[in-house]
């Protein structure tokens, strides 16, 4: 008897501690890399997946209809969708087509189409929050097409999108968003501002004749949220005002300043640092004192400016002072006037600073919003010349 | 069986384990639901009701007869009386540890067993239990000690690597809307803290008695340290989002990403609920056990104990029909039922009892 029940105990260790009831075999999942997701007609949705295939040339078979194969040489990339009312539904009907179990733990972006990010895409952020369990850290993108033709790409400097997506987010002139950052802000925001990265599809780069790099996603500034639903969008020349405002200005950047017709210097920057003071005086105006500390050193000088003169590098640093000043005047005036939301976070500062008075204008941020003056202040030092000591431009000639 | 000695040092790490197996994955979120962005601080505010709940532990186990509460009931209200409300008690720890199993249950469920049968998760984890149960207390002090330096070690781990990602400027502005939502959010710590009277049962194996208090004081600490740690990290990361997060460690041990491979750290935050879980059973289990053995003076108490763990199984399922349901009554009404049960009650039988003893004493005094 005892023998017995040791032996039953055994067998029951040994399938019940394994977990293999919830088993999935490798072989048996498609792992997804990214997911687009469009609008369609009759508010219903259409979600693409990017699909990796572990073996190479081993192509699903599915109705052709819908698959675009990558016909790549690294060709391991399938492209799938459908449509659904909503996320769920176009999951679940993406999932009858496909003989592998969809594996959304290595998603790592998200595209969303322009007509997608107009409607607002809250739905679907539930629905990723609350069932796929994406990771966090998943990055979120609008581009300005639709999302399937940005999942067709195949990127020739990267191995798939996903990647070439991620990497471009850490260089200068983007940032990366992602789902935890949106939640954030969703919560903590009075009108649930925030921004998401804008790109643009190869197809609309081609048109442009840069044919030879049509295979690559490019930037092309940051789609503004308010409650729930894309305004608009800023350029690349506003985002980069914007990115002054909120501290988001990475080492090296290159600053070019006009010194006169025809006349340019240009500095890489080796630090900066961007700082809010959020102020409401006597009688009850608010403002924000912006303080924007910089240094960077001198990588090309075409004009009549000598760096080896003091007083002459006082004249660039006022120079480029004035024109970082510029750029956020532009951006916040967009920002403010134009689309009346806070996506610089100014609600925060003032939250930390004056509760009790943010606790009262809550209710009509936007009003309030609009009416804060931003005093800019900028601090640049061109720290070191380079290798060259004057400028080719000023050799006398005889 | 239910005997075997073991040392204080062991009973406080068990005890540090015990309350903070569950606190550490739900209490950010119900917290910052109440007191925003304060609820840092609640387990600070906590902590005192907890080395209250430690001197009123301590305190009913002197006065009791034996060492046994159970006879410090019956002899407060007399045999009968003093069985039904022994048994009264065993039946309300019998409910709060079904909650707690369900809780386990229903996180594994919903993450990572999405397929298994919830009777199959809770009933592996029970039988484990009641095995280490049969054993004695001390099989399940010696487990302790070998699994909480783990436990403590991975939750630490996580926390660490989350440190790049924290931005302490999500704690301002301080005390916003005043201190009411922090109090609020303090009870609901102080319904864990509250479970540490359990330990009233098992300070009758523990071999140098005379610093259970010190260890006991020092198990408070401990646990307030570790709470205040999890909150703190958690709120830093993702401000009062966290409240819209069933789960936030597991979320935010889901962020920590290194060098692009470094990545999906979520199923150490299993491996350490598991382990907390068992932890945190065990002790119930055994708890309600010996009570049932003390009430009813049984000679064989470990034939009762697979009975105790077939009844605890149904009323994991009697308990709510859903994961909402008994998690909204850990958030709300459950925090004044428990603090009832552990701490009202005792308190009463501690007053009542210290009055008697002050009678006694007055009756010999004149005679």
């Amino acid at each position: 008897m005892r023998h017995l029940i040791r032996v039953i105990a055994a067998i029951a260790t040994v399938t019940l501690l394994t977990g293999c009831w919830d088993r999935i075999e490798v072989n048996d999942i498609a792992i997804i890399l990214g997911a687009g997701i469009d609008q369609e007609k009759n508010n219903r949705v259409k979600l693409s997946v990017e699909i990796f295939l572990p073996s190479p040339g081993g192509n699903e078979a599915g109705d052709g209809q819908e698959q675009m194969d990558s016909q790549n040489k690294n060709g391991n990339i399938l492209v799938s969708s459908a449509t659904g009312t909503s996320m769920a539904d176009a999951m679940s009907n993406l999932q009858e087509r496909l003989s592998r179990r969809l594996y959304w733990g290595h998603n790592n972006v998200y595209v969303f189409g322009k007509e997608r990010a107009e409607r607002g895409f809250n739905d679907d952020l539930d629905f990723f929050l609350r069932y796929v369990r994406a990771r966090e850290r998943t990055n979120i993108y609008v581009t300005q097409g639709r999302a399937i033709e940005v999942m067709g790409v195949i990127p020739r400097l990267d191995q798939n999108l996903m990647e070439a997506l991620t990497e471009l987010s850490k260089t200068e002139v983007s940032i990366d968003v992602d789902l935890k950052k949106v939640m954030e802000q969703i919560v903590e925001t009075p009108e649930q501002t925030y921004t998401v990265p804008y790109i643009l599809t190869s197809a609309v780069m081609s048109e442009k004749k840069h044919l030879r790099n049509a295979n690559v996603p490019y930037f092309k500034g940051l789609t503004i949220f308010k409650k729930g639903q894309m305004i608009g969008s800023l350029n690349n020349e506003l985002t980069h005002g914007y990115f002054w405002i909120t501290n988001q200005i990475k080492p090296s950047t290159i600053l070019t300043a006009t010194v006169a017709k025809e006349e340019t210097i240009a500095v890489h920057l080796t630090m900066s640092k961007s700082k809010l003071r959020p102020k409401i005086d006597g009688s009850g105006k608010w403002t924000m004192d912006l303080l924007i500390e910089c240094e960077g050193n001198l990588i090309q000088n075409a004009s009549q400016l000598d760096y080896s003169k003091p007083e002459q590098i006082m004249q660039m640093e006022v120079l480029f002072e004035q024109m970082i000043k510029d750029k956020v005047d532009k951006s916040l005036n967009m920002i403010q006037q134009k689309y009346k939301s806070d996506i610089v976070g100014y609600s925060k500062l003032f939250r930390r600073k004056y509760p009790k008075q943010w606790a009262i204008a809550k209710s009509s941020w936007s009003e309030t919003f609009q009416k804060i003056e931003t005093n800019t202040e900028v601090n640049i030092q061109i720290r070191r010349p380079g290798a060259l000591v004057k400028q080719i431009n000023n050799i006398p000639m005889e | 069986m239910l005997n075997g000695k073991i040392s204080s040092v062991q009973l406080a790490v068990i005890m540090f384990q015990f309350v903070l197996s569950s606190t550490v994955l739900l209490m950010p979120s119900i917290t910052t639901r109440l007191s925003e962005k304060d609820m840092w601080l609640t387990p600070l505010l906590g902590m005192g009701l907890g080395f209250l709940v430690v001197w009123l532990a301590y305190k009913l186990f002197k006065l009791s007869p034996e060492g046994s509460i159970v006879r410090l009931m019956e002899s407060l209200f007399g045999t009968f009386l003093g069985k039904i409300v022994s048994i009264l008690f065993i039946l309300f720890q019998f409910h709060i540890v079904a909650i707690s199993t369900r809780d386990y249950a229903e996180f594994i469920e919903s993450n990572f067993f999405l397929e298994t049968p919830i009777v199959v998760i809770i009933g592996t984890m029970l039988i484990l239990c009641g095995w280490a149960v049969r054993r004695g207390f001390e099989v399940i002090a010696r487990t302790g000690q070998i699994f909480v330096p783990i436990i403590t070690l991975f939750t630490v781990l996580i926390l660490i690597l989350l440190i790049p990602e924290l931005n302490p400027l999500h704690l301002l502005p301080f005390m916003e809307r005043g201190a009411g939502p922090l109090l609020q959010g303090s009870l609901v710590v102080d319904g864990w803290f509250s479970q540490l009277l359990l330990a009233v049962y098992i300070f009758p194996l523990v071999r140098d008695q005379d610093n259970i208090r010190k260890w006991g004081f020092w198990c408070v600490i401990g646990i307030t340290f570790v709470m205040l740690a999890s909150n703190l990290a958690v709120f830093m990361l993702v401000g009062e989002s966290a409240g819209y997060y069933t789960y936030p460690v597991l979320m935010a041990a889901r962020y920590i990403a290194y060098a692009e491979f470094f990545e999906h750290l979520e199923a150490i935050v299993m491996m350490v609920w598991v382990l907390g879980e068992y932890i945190k059973i065990s002790v119930y289990y055994y708890v309600i056990t010996r009570g049932i053995s003390d009430t009813f003076r049984l000679k064989k108490p470990e034939v009762i104990v697979m009975p105790v763990g077939l009844l605890l199984l149904f009323v994991c399922f009697w308990v709510g029909p859903d994961f909402q349901t008994v998690s909204s009554f850990i958030a709300n009404t459950g925090t004044s039922y428990i603090l009832i049960g552990f701490v009202l009650f005792p308190l009463l039988l501690c007053i009542l009892a210290v009055i008697r003893g002050w009678f006694k004493g007055l009756g010999t005094s004149t005679k």
